[in-house]
């Protein structure tokens, strides 16, 4: 078998966490299930093959991009960090395992390309951005509820839940949208980010208490 | 495991709020764009650039290094001349830094006369030293730790212990902004530019200023003694005793302090 890739940032990616395509752990909506990705498809977009190289990028681009956005707190800036990662993606793709799901390397580089972006000048630049809810995400909104005022209320929800998101430390930011966004279990969690399922848990943990406190901060007078 | 306890009381709700979020939508043709990039493989040059990320450690270590290197540098820079031995008198065996060496070898000796050098001399024996345009020092028997030397531009204070015997100082122009400390076990003179010997024997110390003023702490608290005075401090309780300086202990001083405006004042 041969190794799996070391990842971009340069660590060790996951390793063997088992399969993370498929019917997704907890009780999102379905459409946060992910069936597994062919292998086929994969070894022929390793070859370079553009209707799988296609169907690869149908398959992870949603998931990509929702963590870039949810990280960033910004459509605007999603979109570049989607681009940047696609672009990193799509040069080690040729070194990918076959026998292993690619989910967890997809996944460990969009966090630590989040992360890093955190870190650099254009991230601090980009916290006067577009806010996620204003931008190309405003249209989700308006499907969720059955009436305009519904909708309004559900932007308002969103906007606030982003906002103390956006506060959160870059560790932290990263558990919830990974457990409570992609619906990510702790063990695989702690596999992306290189730290052990209990350790996990309690970043999880703190990451909600933390947005619970935010969030009644915000509300408050 | 999370204790139950630790939950807190709307963290159920509030996984429920965030998992019925909806997902981003894409602006509007950017999805169809990357992914034309993406099986093409002609990503624009803005994805191509690398984000300023945070340094690597090696970056860090070369800074690190590289601050060290300027540091030692300027630590280096700074440093001032090293004791040069002008005469000596007497025979038998100094010992520098727990090694013998006999007074005739002379340049043996003053290889060892380094700054902050122990050394201790046979009885009637002595060493002239100098710090080039800093201070002449003169050591008559006993026991004493050599001081270091001013830095040219920073930590200018230099210290100096004599256990036993006499110590003569005169200083020169290069002295000038610097600071001696000559300590014994019963006190200690704090020199800003001056001549003057610190004597010490079994019972006490004594600081003799031939020019200038000296500053003496110990026994009896700090007190200034001024040109011409000598102030010694005695062991086991006896009070401080200021004095005219002894003729004979003049006469050494003044002599030193003739050839401190001798030597230090010359032109290199």
């Amino acid at each position: 078998m041969r190794p799996h890739p070391t990842n971009l940032t340069g660590t060790r990616s996951p390793g063997p966490v088992g399969e993370l395509d498929g019917p997704a752990v907890g009780n999102g909506p379905a459409a946060r299930r992910w069936p597994a990705f062919d292998r086929a498809d994969l070894d022929r977009a390793r070859a370079g093959d553009p209707e799988a190289l296609g169907r690869f990028f149908d398959h992870y681009f949603d998931r990509v991009f929702s963590v870039a956005c949810r990280f960033t707190g910004s459509v605007e800036h999603g979109r570049d960090l989607t681009q940047e990662i696609f672009f990193k993606i799509r040069r080690h793709l040729g070194r990918l395992d076959l026998e292993r799901d690619p989910a967890p390397w997809l996944y460990t580089v969009t966090v630590h390309a989040c992360l890093d972006a955190r870190r650099s000048s254009w991230w601090r630049m980009g916290r006067r951005s577009v806010p996620l809810d204003r931008a190309g995400g405003a249209p989700a909104l308006a499907s969720r509820g059955p009436g305009p005022e519904e909708n309004l209320l559900a932007a308002e929800d969103e906007r606030r839940v982003q906002r103390a998101i956006g506060l959160l430390p870059g560790d932290l930011r990263v558990s919830v949208i990974l457990h409570d966004f992609e619906e990510l279990g702790h063990e695989r969690i702690g596999a992306i980010l290189g730290i052990s399922h209990a350790a996990a848990r309690k970043r999880h943990s703190r990451a909600l208490h933390a947005l619970a406190r935010l969030l009644r901060e915000g509300e408050g007078p | 495991m999370i204790p139950d306890r630790d939950r807190l009381p709307d963290e159920g709700s509030l996984q429920a709020e965030l998992r019925g979020l909806p997902r981003p939508h894409p602006p509007w043709g950017f999805r169809d764009r990357l992914r034309r990039q993406f099986v093409r493989d002609e990503f624009p040059e803005r994805a191509r650039r690398p984000r300023p990320r945070r340094p690597a450690w090696g970056d860090v270590a070369l800074a690190g290094g590289l601050a060290a290197a300027l540091l030692a540098l300027g630590l280096f820079a700074n440093r001032g001349p090293s004791w040069k031995l002008v005469a000596t008198s007497g025979s038998g065996t100094a010992r520098v830094d727990g090694r013998d060496v006999p007074l005739g070898e002379r340049a043996l000796l003053e290889r060892r006369l380094r700054r902050g050098a122990r050394v201790r001399l046979p009885a009637g024996a002595q060493l002239d030293l100098e710090l080039p345009g800093i201070a002449l020092l003169q050591m008559a028997g006993g026991e004493a730790r050599l001081p270091g030397c001013p830095g040219r531009w920073f930590a200018r204070s230099m210290s100096a212990s004599l256990v036993s015997g006499e110590l003569r100082i005169a200083t020169g122009p290069g002295f000038a902004g610097a600071r001696l400390t000559v300590a014994t076990p019963e006190a200690r003179a704090i020199v800003t530019g001056t001549t003057l010997s610190v004597l010490r024997d079994r019972e006490a110390s004594c600081v003799c200023v031939f020019e200038g003023r000296v500053l003496m702490t110990g026994a009896g608290g700090p007190d200034t003694v001024r040109a011409g005075f000598r102030r010694s401090v005695y062991r086991g309780g006896t009070p401080p005793l200021l004095e005219p300086i002894l003729p004979m202990e003049s006469m050494k001083l003044g002599m030193l302090r003739d050839a401190a405006r001798q030597t230090l004042t010359r032109e290199p």
